[in-house]
């Protein structure tokens, strides 16, 4: 049953991510990653990381998406100023180089999958690995320090924004 | 739960100078007049940033660890925390006339620079995985916004944009290298990760994104098409911060996951021929491409590119375990910085109101209309080109020794004809200068901008010192890497 | 006299010049031109004669070897790598010292009446000074590395001094191509250092002595011949050998004062020195010995050629100069390393002697420099000429002066060096020697002819205007005059029942190679004697007649004769090496500059597009409209670049 539901989430967000780079109108674009973000949210789920699931839908597929259309309706670029379409010869590239790359993660991964010791200690997993309570535990005890750093980063982007955005400095 | 007790606490003090700093000048900067210099924020950003010296030379003595491994003060990272800080500083100093001539005289500027400072001495001292990409974001992310912050320049703007766009790309290769790793390990600590044998496919796909990452913030090539056009476009002051500080603190991480996660012979034999390469290209590609430039900080900006693969050469040299090449890398870096951060506050001098100072051929007899100017740049090109007895030709010798030393003669050859290459386009600006009669006009009523000089003239000053008395700079670099364990 | 008081001393040589060059260089503005002038003198001064009393005391003590040793600290003291920085008078250095300070001093001297009249006296006197300076570290340097840094200082200078007169494009571009061509000498250099280092462990003199000596294997051949060939290709570049004289004759567009001083007298001698000083390292090498030899000769004949047609009195002095620091690789080739050093002390008191010479001409006739317009003007100089005259008696080799000893030594080595390896090509480099030698007794006799003898063929008015320079310039003039002519006595020749004293000096300083069994007969130094000093007189016995009796015949000669027309072609335009130069070499590295900055910038970086993928011009249309579009090709660099580095990790590890 898992590998069937990871398999068609799985399809989902290929095709979803393939949609999001190859539609030429923003609007598809970004529904289309909506559409990955929920499958994304079916794998983190199946890996028992319900938190993250959820995050992943309320941060990512309900702020930012939400966020993104905004800007594309404000813009709301016309036919002609979304450019030309790329070459043919350009997308069979991306393809071959996006095909490469993914081989060579692939490779590696399946290497690990034969292996005896390929992946991390997976198996010593304690009960409740992924829940609110484990996770909000690592956050502030483990990880203190980067969860802490992670506002001195957005703070940089905060200043960073209101900056470029001012009318006058 | 980790004791937030007195370690903790001590090791952030040269990362919290700053980022207090950076709020001060934030929650200063509404109480300011505006259109006066605002002078308060310098003082607040210096004053933060000397603190930041002073914690850092407090903290240098043996390693510690904190916040569950996260963080590690230790004289590896201090070591160019104090060229990070020193570079942040200079350039401080340097703003308080250019940030004014450009028109961005405000509390976002001086208090992004310290929010990259920050990042920076994040970054040079992060112990796990997260702190540096928490460090390199935060680096980035104030830098890129720095880099575009004089809006009405189409070409400050497109650098900017540039620079972000290519630098998220590279980000999402350093955290795919990360997820790698902590799959193939269950470890983001660095030490840890050096337990497990270096030779499984996984961990050195996640080794091999994790390069990409790195090469693309120390700009080596093929990773380094960004650094041209974000250095020409970016204003001199924000790119002369760039040039010494990314670098240093890229290069701190860099060498730390290289020495501490990936130091065992396996895995040093792993990296050491793909890092060959890069070093190869970059000094190569660098040094010829120098060649052609007109543009004085597009070349500096391909001269970076060649600095990086010198320094590569170290790394490479370095072999994995401590040897001369690692702390040679540290004290090239250390030296680089400040020289390569001097011209960008010499042109940052010279730029007038909304224009830059940045045609070679602008240089053109500076020497008599700005002596003092001429000979500082003179020396830090003179420096850069690796000439005697500046610092640069005693970082030269130690990465190149260290590197032939170690058995990589042909790296060793590349570098020296490399360098002797280079001469000639760090010489014609220098020709330019004393040997031509002047084409642009200089402003010479303009009242003499003294904090400028004196950012100059510690530079220089520094350089001389690194050339001419390095050997307690040297043994310091030694006692770093040797500290790491 | 006191060996440790003088020792201590030692610094003081190149600081007192340094001094000089740092009040000059800091506040020349604020001083007058005379207290510039005294202050750039007396720096020399003092430090020649800290470097004479440095000779009296070695003179004092036994053992030859003697040396006075001045350590400057531990420069970079870390972990396994100690480089000591320290000075080292010894009697090889201290003749070098001498003969840098003493006739730096009179050149200082001269130069204070020759640039009395430029804006930029004062700048002139700073740079002139640091020369000085940077000479002496080189001189006095007891380690390789620290020699390398006065070997580049004097390189700065010099560069710095032949584009004095930065105005005149030519004249900086011939700076910068001394510059140029210097670099790919250093590179040996600095090559054949860190050869040394990393073979010895050591870069110091007196420890690469014991370390050759004590090592049980002893350094392996090929290394020794690739170390000395590298630090040999140096040589040739800061010496003016083949392949690298080019910068040299381009070099005379700098101030006369420094082509005597820096282009004659001492900075393209340091080559010499410091195969002399590497003598021990040297003489491990027999085949790098006979290419020095065999370079020398070349250089010594080629551009003795070169000198014979020049009508610029300076080139004819410069291609002078390089033919006979080509002597003294023929010498140090033979591993006569003390004529070696002989001939480039005479060399330097007559050379220096010939350029201030002309110097006072060009003075004198206000900045002409071509032959063609001068004659007759011995009666109008009286001082130059007698100047002059005794300039060329000693370069052609005429005894007694100074010349003629040390010439004949270099030949007379070489007869030596073939008897002792039994190797014939000695003898032809041998004959070379000679043939050089006539042509250098016919080039200076022209050049003599030319411009003192005959009737005056340039502008009349600046003729009859002409007067012997004022006492500043004289003096020193008089003081060369008197050297020239004297310095060779100091190796009177065994042959006359002399000790060669001078070589004796050397002897326990350079190497010395094992001699031959039995001597070279007295028949044998007899012919040698006979054959130069015929050579010399002969040659310009031919030059008298061809430019003094017979005027028009050497006009005439060329029109008779194709094959001679021909010849003289090929040596006014210096056998177009120049031009061979630019095409084969200068031209395509410029070209491949340019190339590589196409491919690199243009082509991957801008572009990308022109070459490997036309096939997405389309794109790089809408790049130019939107301008960012250009991203998407650094970012597809940034992807083949993470490609082929994953691709090295995942499948080739």
């Amino acid at each position: 049953m898992d590998d069937l539901i990871f398999t068609a989430a799985s399809i989902v967000c290929f095709l979803s991510a393939l949609a999001v780079v190859t539609r030429k109108n923003p609007i598809y674009s970004a529904v289309s990653l909506i559409l990955f973000f929920g499958g994304l949210a079916v794998i983190f789920l199946l890996l028992r990381a319900p938190f993250v699931a959820g995050m992943q839908l309320i941060v990512y597929g309900g702020a930012i998406l939400v966020l993104f259309l905004f800007v594309i309706m404000l813009l709301n670029l016309r036919e002609e100023e979304l450019g030309k379409e790329k070459g043919g010869r350009f997308k069979a590239f991306a393809a071959v180089a996006a095909g490469a790359l993914a081989l060579l993660v692939i490779v590696p991964v399946m290497a690990a999958e034969t292996a005896r010791d390929g992946f991390g200690p997976l198996a010593s997993l304690p009960d409740g690995f992924g829940s609110v309570d484990h996770l909000g535990l690592a956050l502030f005890t483990q990880f203190a320090l980067p969860f802490e750093v992670t506002s001195v980063l957005l703070l940089a982007a905060i200043v960073g924004s209101v900056m470029l955005s001012k009318k006058h400095v | 739960m980790p004791d937030i007790g007195s370690a903790e606490l001590r090791v952030l003090l040269p990362v919290l100078a700053p980022l207090l700093g950076a709020l001060a000048v934030l929650l200063t900067d509404p109480y300011l007049d505006k259109g006066r210099p605002k002078l308060p924020l310098v003082y607040i950003a210096l004053g933060s940033l000397m603190a930041a010296w002073a914690a850092l030379g407090f903290l240098w003595g043996d390693r510690v660890v904190a916040w569950s491994g996260a963080l590690a003060a230790d004289r590896f990272g201090l070591y160019l925390g104090f060229a990070i800080a020193t570079a942040a500083g200079l350039t401080v100093l340097s703003s308080a006339g250019y940030a004014r001539k450009m028109g961005v005289d405000c509390g976002e500027y001086y208090s992004l620079l310290l929010l990259a400072t920050a990042g920076m001495l994040l970054l040079a001292m992060a112990n796990d995985l997260l702190m540096v990409f928490l460090g390199i974001e935060t680096m980035s992310i104030a830098v890129y916004c720095l880099a575009g912050i004089t809006r009405e320049r189409p070409r400050s703007v497109e650098a900017a944009m540039k620079y972000f766009l290519l630098g998220a790309f590279a980000t999402g290769f350093l955290l795919y290298g990360i997820a790698l790793i902590y799959g193939a390990t269950g470890e983001v600590r660095l030490e840890r990760i050096a337990h497990h044998a270096a030779n499984r496919p996984l961990l050195l796909a996640g080794l091999g994104f994790l390069l990409v990452g790195f090469g693309f913030k120390v700009g080596a090539v093929p990773f380094h098409m960004w650094a041209p056009d974000a250095y020409e476009g970016a204003p001199a002051a924000v790119t002369g911060f760039m040039a010494a500080g990314v670098k240093a603190a890229g290069f701190a991480a860099f060498l730390r996951v290289l020495l501490t996660a990936f130091g065992g012979e396996a895995a040093a034999a792993a990296w050491a021929p793909a890092l060959w390469m890069l070093a190869a290209l970059s000094m190569i590609v660098g040094t010829l491409s120098a060649l052609a430039q007109t543009n004085l900080k597009r070349m500096l900006a391909w001269s970076s590119v060649a600095h990086t693969g010198y320094a590569l050469v170290g790394v490479v040299g370095g072999g994995g375990v401590a040897g001369n090449g690692s702390a040679a890398v540290l004290f090239y870096v250390l030296t680089y910085s400040v020289m390569t951060l001097g011209p960008f506050l010499v042109i940052a001098l010279l730029s007038r109101a909304g224009e830059e100072f940045e045609q070679i051929d602008d240089l053109a007899g500076l020497a008599r209309r700005r002596p003092v100017a001429a000979a500082a740049l003179s020396l830090f090109l003179l420096s850069l080109a690796g000439i005697p007895p500046t610092a640069g030709f005693m970082g030269k010798l130690f990465v190149f020794r260290a590197a032939i030393d170690s058995g990589w003669l042909g790296l060793g050859v590349i570098g020296i004809l490399a360098t002797l290459v280079s001469v000639y386009y760090y010489l014609r600006p220098i020709v330019l200068m004393y040997m031509r009669e002047p084409r642009a006009e200089f402003n010479a009523s303009e009242p003499t901008d003294w904090a400028s000089h004196f950012a100059i003239g510690v530079a220089a000053l520094a350089l001389l010192l690194l050339g001419v008395l390095p050997s307690d700079a040297i043994a310091a670099s030694l006692e770093s890497v040797r500290g790491l364990w | 006299m006191d060996l440790t008081s003088v020792a201590s001393a030692l610094p003081w040589i190149p600081l007192l010049p340094f001094l000089g060059f740092l009040i000059n260089g800091c506040c020349g503005t604020r001083i007058s031109r005379r207290a510039a002038g005294w202050i750039a003198c007396l720096g020399p001064l003092g430090a020649f004669l800290i470097a004479y009393l440095g000779l009296l005391a070695l003179a004092q003590e036994q053992s030859p070897r003697a040396f006075l040793e001045c350590s400057l600290g531990d420069w970079i003291s870390v972990g396994d790598l100690v480089v000591r920085a320290g000075l080292r008078l010894d009697r090889l250095s201290v003749v070098m010292a001498l003969v840098v300070t003493g006739v730096g001093s009179l050149i200082h001297v001269y130069s204070v009446g020759y640039m009395s009249h430029d804006k930029g006296f004062t700048r002139y006197f700073a740079y002139l000074n640091l020369f000085l300076s940077m000479m002496c570290i080189l001189v006095l340097a007891d380690n390789l590395v620290l020699m390398f840094v006065g070997w580049e200082g004097v390189g700065l200078c010099s560069y710095l001094l032949i584009g004095f007169w930065y105005e005149d494009p030519a004249k900086a571009s011939a700076g910068k191509k001394a510059f140029i061509v210097n670099r790919i000498g250093d590179f040996g250099f600095i090559l054949g250092i860190f050869l040394i280092f990393v073979t010895c462990g050591t870069v110091d003199f007196a420890e690469l002595f014991r370390w050759l000596a004590s090592a049980r294997e002893g350094l392996p051949a090929g290394v020794a011949f690739a170390a000395t060939m590298l630090l040999f290709l140096g040589a040739t570049g800061k010496s003016a050998q083949i392949p690298l004289y080019v910068w040299l004759p381009d070099a005379m567009a700098g101030p006369t004062p420094v082509s005597a001083l820096i282009h004659a007298a001492t900075m393209v001698t340091a080559g010499v020195y410091m195969v002399a000083r590497l003598s021990f390292l040297f003489v491990l090498a027999p085949t790098t010995l006979l290419v020095i030899a065999a370079v020398g000769g070349l250089t010594a004949l080629v551009a003795g050629f070169y000198a014979l047609t020049q009508n610029d009195i300076k080139k004819v002095l410069a291609y002078s100069t390089i033919s006979q620091l080509g002597y003294m690789f023929l010498g140090a080739g033979a591993a006569a390393f003390g004529a070696s050093i002989f001939h480039l002390f005479t060399h330097a008191f007559f050379k220096a002697l010939l350029f201030l010479g002309a110097g006072a001409v060009i003075h004198a006739l206000h900045d002409e420099q071509d032959l063609r317009r001068m004659g007759g003007l011995g009666k109008k100089l009286p001082l130059t000429c007698a100047a002059m005259v005794v300039g060329s008696l000693a370069l052609a080799g005429i005894p007694p002066f100074a010349g003629f000893f040390s010439k004949d030594l270099i030949l007379l080595s070489l007869l030596e060096a073939a008897h002792r390896t039994g190797q014939p090509v000695w003898y032809l480099l041998w004959a070379m020697g000679l043939v050089g030698a006539l042509l250098t007794a016919f080039y200076s006799m022209r050049l003599i002819a030319m411009a003192f003898l005959g009737a005056p063929r340039g502008d009349a008015e600046a003729h009859e205007a002409a007067e012997d320079p004022p006492v500043s310039m004289g003096a020193p003039l008089i003081a060369l005059i008197f050297c020239s002519a004297l310095v060779g006595l100091f190796s009177w020749p065994k042959l006359f029942g002399g000790f060669e004293r001078f070589i004796h000096y050397l002897d326990w300083v350079t190497a010395q190679v094992p001699a031959a069994p039995g001597e070279l007969g007295h028949g044998v130094e007899w012919l040698n004697l006979c054959a130069s000093v015929g050579m010399g007189v002969a040659g310009m016995a031919a030059a008298y007649f061809l430019y003094v009796v017979a005027p028009a015949r050497p006009r005439e000669l060329v029109r008779a004769s194709p094959a001679l027309g021909r010849l003289y072609e090929l040596s006014l335009n210096k056998l177009y090496v120049d031009e061979y130069y630019d095409r084969w070499i200068v031209k395509p590295l410029q070209a491949a500059a340019n190339y590589a900055w196409e491919i690199f910038d243009v082509l991957i970086v801008d572009g990308f597009v022109n070459g490997v993928a036309a096939w997405v011009l389309d794109l790089a249309a809408s790049a130019r409209k939107l301008q960012t579009g250009v991203v998407s090709y650094y970012a597809i660099s940034l992807l083949l670049g993470g490609i082929a580095l994953l691709g090295y990790f995942v499948l080739w590890v």
